[in-house]
């Protein structure tokens, strides 16, 4: 484990950019962090802090001039790994010639700083989604293989956390090639490093950063060990898998629909959603055609249109389908659950519907231990 | 560009002009780069806006802007609902019944009576409604004003005789696509964005204003769960009945939201 | 027997017209009048709504100008605020406005003037359009939609949208201008401005051609009005109102915006919703005046930037006093659209342009506002009275359309006279009843604010006044 000093922390990102990176991080805008480029650590929410609750997000500033006081940040990875739009092919037609080409534009070599533990596993689980079957995604391996990535360890829990629930933080174990905990105390601020690859070792090197002592281990442990406990909520995932795919015809379901706006922010703002649908365009001349793959969602009409109309129809079934495919049949579809326990679907629900409060209820209503443990 | 084929042999297209602005046709002459394509592809047989010219109907292809709003707009809109094998609505005012729908909610003479001296010469049905409450639509394309890469995609999708590709899902997507943050997740600001059909871009939450329904309803409205979430940002009941009533007042979910509100 | 004709609706208009012509016993044309007859209610149902929603409502009663329904209702908001907007702030609405005039001007010049020009007034209606132009003329028709394409971009890059933009707000804009945009627009500007200079170059030999109509179209003294700045220069977001008379004489300057209703007075006629105002003091009808790209010209001193400056010198040789012929719209209009181009380009190229400080933010501390500025058409009025809780009571809107109501009317009776003779109509007559309302470049949603849409038809009415026969061009 090595020291990074705040005062030194721009030496990381130069060494990053030097090295023909385009670093993505940590920005405020628009009242929220969101992740977009950045050049040095004067770009990054120095003393800035969110407070998130369900349907609720602010920021306030601090004097304590930390640079990774947030928590869950409003965008996630996914829009640089896999981004909202692409071009998939374009088509023309040349003396009735017909030919297809794939857009040759070659995506940034990304450096992603500040990615937490949850974002870590939720990278894993797509890496298994869009890499692991039998058609790798091209596009997204590109950009995934390519890209560096520094994780910092949460010092502190948002009120929609529950990584320690799903048991994916908020230490970051793995999947990352540099992970970075932030210490500010007794008058210091700086960062204790760890390299997780063998690309995270050869950045440490030649930063030539000194070894950490036995306090500032400790105090970089603490302070993870500080963000565990403060965990804002708990998912109940004992039997959880089961439970949800015994009851597909529970009365929560309307009871949530009444609730749900159908308008898509929870799948949106999910770091593991996946879904695209493809937007075939061809111009009025028919000469010329093109194929884009964007973000799709299962809380749209279109999305379970089969010939005739919708199969669901109404909020409850797509709420069930979302709430049943994250928490169930992910694990039977790629063995692990689809929820890391952001908060993300939690805080940017416009009406604050809250997951694990859905799966609390449940539970209670068929027979389950409730939150206080009767 | 497609040769120029026999004036005969080319699609005929029509654009024909209700109760409105133009700025949803004028959408039409805004399509620079693909109004040389359309000018090509189809003959304009009917578009008094750009010519005086008029190729006999039947039309293949009908856009129809602005809403009923006269005893005479009443028999027009018949008469091209029968001149046109495909007749496609555009703009708010069409689908929706326009701004001036407003006066639906109140009596038409107050209105005439506060605008014009001699309101007795005016022939003003009490009611501006949608095209398709009148005739068989083939197609809605929403939005105040309509977006032009939606309008070029609609009139390529019906002359080569496919589905066009417009969403009906929140402009809520749109906006997370974009990566704009939620303004009311984060700065309490009122927004229609979740009731919205999609098409304009998530322009407004972009600049950090709330949606306020350009677009109309989205394929499954939600609005009782929304009107609850801006009265706990503070919205009054008289507020409430204002913020759906604008471009789209006349539209179902709208009209009927903003009549629970309204004391 | 007398009789009427009908044109409806007048075509390659923005909107929807309708003009009546009333023939005496023996054929001669008596009078003619046209029609707007359709109503919206835009006064009435802003009523009780919050005052800063007037932008975005207004926006609405025009699909064409929306940025100047914009600016004229977010500066009567600005007027209820009390507040001065920052200078950035101010220029980068004139920016968006300027964009506004260069887009208008386009359309209403190229796609929907230039037709008659080019192709001539007695073409056959089939090819006599912009897609005929393209035909026939491709590079002008090109230049045409280059040149407003780049105004509707302008308005796009700073508002994201072309009709309805949302970024003009009370107190100013709501995002300071970025620099690519303003890099954008500024690596455009030359060519903009060639194409400006060389369609002014050919305009100039182009319009001796049409003398008959010249000498017809709304060719009459009257008064005229526009902004102006103090300098007596054109101005087409600020400044105070001038009332110009036929002889080139002001007769009425530096008007306070807020002050317009001591001058500007509304008559109302039975055949037409569109009212009719008209200079206080010399009373109705005959205080009728016009506004738009002739008037302004006729009321400034100088444009204010050099190009603009050499064609108006040149442009105000055409008539000792006040220019009298609306036909000369069109030539007016081309050098506002240089104007606009080089005005553009000045406020662009000042540094000051990018500062960061462009929106006032204030309670209501007037109960009553009024905006005034020029459209592309001419003036614009919004008057907005609220009540305690900043909801609108009462609204007023005098439109560029409007001012020229009276004399639209009688260009029509002028043109008419001069080309309809007896019972038989002739295609080319039709065209000129229309083109000389197309000189005016009237936008009839405009009037419609109130109204709604304009059916233009040529009725032919006995001198008893029943419809004896009825020519509906332009309807299938």
């Amino acid at each position: 484990m090595h020291v990074l000093e705040r005062a030194q922390f721009d030496t990381l990102l130069e060494a990053l950019q030097q090295h023909g990176r385009q670093v993505i991080g940590p920005v405020r805008r628009d009242g929220v962090i969101g992740y977009e480029p950045v050049r040095s650590a004067g770009d990054l929410p120095v003393g800035w802090a969110d407070e998130q609750e369900a349907g609720r997000y602010r920021l306030h500033h601090k004097d304590h001039g930390r640079l990774f006081d947030y928590t869950a940040g409003f965008h996630t990875w996914k829009r640089y790994l896999y981004p909202p739009t692409a071009v998939l092919w374009q088509a023309s037609r040349d003396n009735g010639r017909l030919s297809f080409e794939t857009p040759s534009e070659t995506p940034p070599k990304f450096a992603l700083l500040g990615v937490r533990a949850c974002e870590l596993h939720a990278i894993a689980i797509q890496d298994k989604v869009f890499l692991d079957g039998a058609h790798p995604d091209p596009a997204y391996a590109v950009r995934r293989n390519n890209a560096f990535i520094i994780a910092v360890n949460c010092g502190r829990a948002g009120g929609t956390c529950f990584c320690a629930s799903m048991e994916t933080g908020p230490r970051a174990q793995g999947g990352y090639d540099l992970a970075l905990t932030e210490v500010a105390e007794d008058g210091r601020h700086y960062f204790t490093v760890e390299a997780g690859t063998k690309k995270g070792e050869r950045l440490l090197d030649e930063l030539e950063l000194r070894e950490a002592i036995e306090a500032e281990r400790a105090a970089a442990a603490a302070a993870v060990e500080a963000a565990a406990n403060q965990m804002g909520r708990q998912m109940p995932v004992d039997g959880l898998r089961e439970l949800l795919a015994a009851n597909p015809e529970s009365p929560r379901w309307e009871a949530v629909a009444k609730r749900c706006l159908c308008c898509a922010n929870c799948t949106m703002a999910c770091p593991t959603c996946f879904c695209s649908t493809v937007h075939d365009s061809a111009a009025m001349t028919g000469e010329t055609a093109k194929r884009e793959r964007v973000w799709d969602s299962c809380f749209t009409m279109e999305f379970s249109y089969v010939h005739g109309g919708s199969v669901r129809k109404d909020a409850s079934s797509r709420y069930r389908q979302w709430m049943t495919h994250k928490l169930s049949s992910w694990h039977d579809q790629f063995g692990s659950s689809g929820c890391v326990g952001c908060g993300r679907c939690i805080t940017w629900c416009p009406v604050g519907i809250d997951i694990t409060e859905e799966a609390w209820l449940l539970q209670e209503a068929h027979g389950g231990p409730t939150r206080t443990g009767e | 560009m497609a040769k120029k084929t026999q004036g005969s042999q080319r699609p005929k297209l029509a654009v024909w002009k209700f109760s409105s602005c133009d700025g949803c046709q004028l959408s039409l002459l805004d399509c620079e780069d693909e109004l040389l394509d359309v000018a090509g592809a189809v003959e304009i047989a009917y578009f008094p806006e750009a010519t005086r010219a008029v190729v006999k109907g039947p039309y293949d292809v009908s856009l129809v802007e602005g809403s009923v709003s006269t005893p005479e707009d009443a028999q027009r809109i018949q008469h091209v609902r029968r001149q046109s094998r495909v007749l496609v609505t555009i703009g708010a005012c069409a689908t929706a019944g326009g701004i001036q729908a407003l006066r639906n909610f109140a009596n038409v003479e107050d209105f005439t009576r506060a605008v014009y001296a001699m309101p007795e010469h005016i022939e003003a049905l009490s009611t501006s409604t949608p095209i398709s409450y009148h005739v068989f639509v083939d197609f809605e394309l929403r939005g105040c004003p309509i977006n032009k890469t939606q309008l070029v995609e609609v009139i390529g999708a019906f002359l080569l005789g496919r589905r066009p590709n417009v969403p009906t899902y929140s402009v809520c997507v749109e906006c997370k696509r974009r990566g704009s943050p939620c303004v009311m997740v984060a700065q309490g600001i009122p927004c229609l964005g979740p009731v919205t059909q999609a098409g304009c871009g998530a322009l407004c939450p972009a600049y950090n204003r709330g949606c306020y329904g350009c677009f109309g309803p989205m394929e499954t409205p939600n609005t009782a769960a929304c009107s609850a979430q801006l009265q706990a940002l503070g919205m009054d009941d008289p507020q409430l009945t204002r913020v759906y009533r604008t471009f789209n007042a006349w539209s179902e979910a709208f009209r009927r939201e903003s009549e629970i509100h309204d004391a | 027997m007398g009789k009427t004709i009908t044109i409806d609706p007048v075509t390659r208009l923005e909107g929807h017209g309708k003009i009546t012509i009333h023939l005496e016993e023996d054929g001669s044309v008596r009078e003619s009048f046209f029609h707007v007859t359709q109503f919206r209610g835009f006064e009435k149902f802003c009523e009780g709504r919050p005052f800063a929603e007037m932008p975005s409502l207004m926006a609405r009663i025009c699909g064409i100008c929306p940025v100047s329904h914009l600016i004229a209702s977010a500066k009567a908001c600005d007027a209820l605020l009390a507040v001065r907007v920052s200078d950035t702030g101010a220029n980068l609405r004139r920016i968006m406005n300027l964009a506004q005039f260069v887009q208008s001007h386009a359309l209403s010049f190229f796609h929907l003037a230039s037709p008659d020009l080019l192709l001539g007034m007695d073409a056959d209606p089939a090819s006599r359009n912009i897609f005929g132009v393209l035909d026939a003329h491709p590079s002008i028709a090109r230049d045409g939609i280059r040149l407003r394409k780049f105004g509707q971009q302008v308005i796009e890059r700073l508002g994201e949208k072309r009709v309805h933009p949302a970024w003009i707000v009370p107190g100013g804009v709501s995002a300071p201008l970025d620099t690519k945009v303003r890099e954008l627009i500024l690596a455009e500007l030359p060519e903009m401005k060639e194409i400006a200079r060389r369609t002014l170059a050919w305009y100039k030999k182009a319009y001796r051609a049409f003398e008959a109509e010249i000498a017809t179209f709304a060719n009459f003294p009257s008064l005229f009005m526009s902004l102006a700045s103090p300098r007596g220069e054109l101005e087409f977001y600020d400044g105070q109102l001038r009332m110009m008379d036929a002889a080139g004489n002001v007769i009425h300057g530096n008007i306070e915006s807020n002050r317009y209703h001591e001058v500007i007075e509304e008559a109302a006629e039975p055949y037409t919703y569109l009212k009719f105002p008209y200079y206080k003091p010399m009373g109705y009808p005959r205080g009728f005046y016009r506004v738009g790209p002739l008037a302004r010209l006729n009321v400034v001193e100088q444009c204010g930037t050099p190009e603009a400056d050499r064609e108006f010198r040149e442009f105000q040789q055409l008539q000792e006093g006040a220019i009298s012929s609306s036909f000369h719209y069109h030539y007016a209009r081309l050098i506002e659209i240089l104007h606009s181009l080089e005005r553009m380009e000045q406020l662009l190229d000042d540094p000051a342009i990018l500062n960061k400080r462009v929106r006032a933010v204030a309670e209501p501390n007037n109960l009553e506002g009024v905006g005034v500025a020029e459209a592309p058409r001419g003036t614009l009025i919004h008057h907005y009275k609220i009540d305690e809780h900043g909801l609108i009571e009462w609204v007023n809107m005098i439109i560029a359309t409007g001012h020229n109501n009276m004399a639209m009317n009688k260009g029509v009776t002028q043109v008419a006279k001069h080309f309809v003779q007896g019972r038989e109509i002739a295609e080319g007559m039709l065209n000129r009843v229309e083109a000389v309302i197309r000189t005016f470049d009237p936008c009839l949603s405009c009037s419609t604010h109130a109204v709604g849409q304009m059916p233009l038809e040529i009725d032919i009415m006995d001198a008893q006044g029943e419809v004896i026969r009825r020519v509906v061009r332009g309807a299938p």
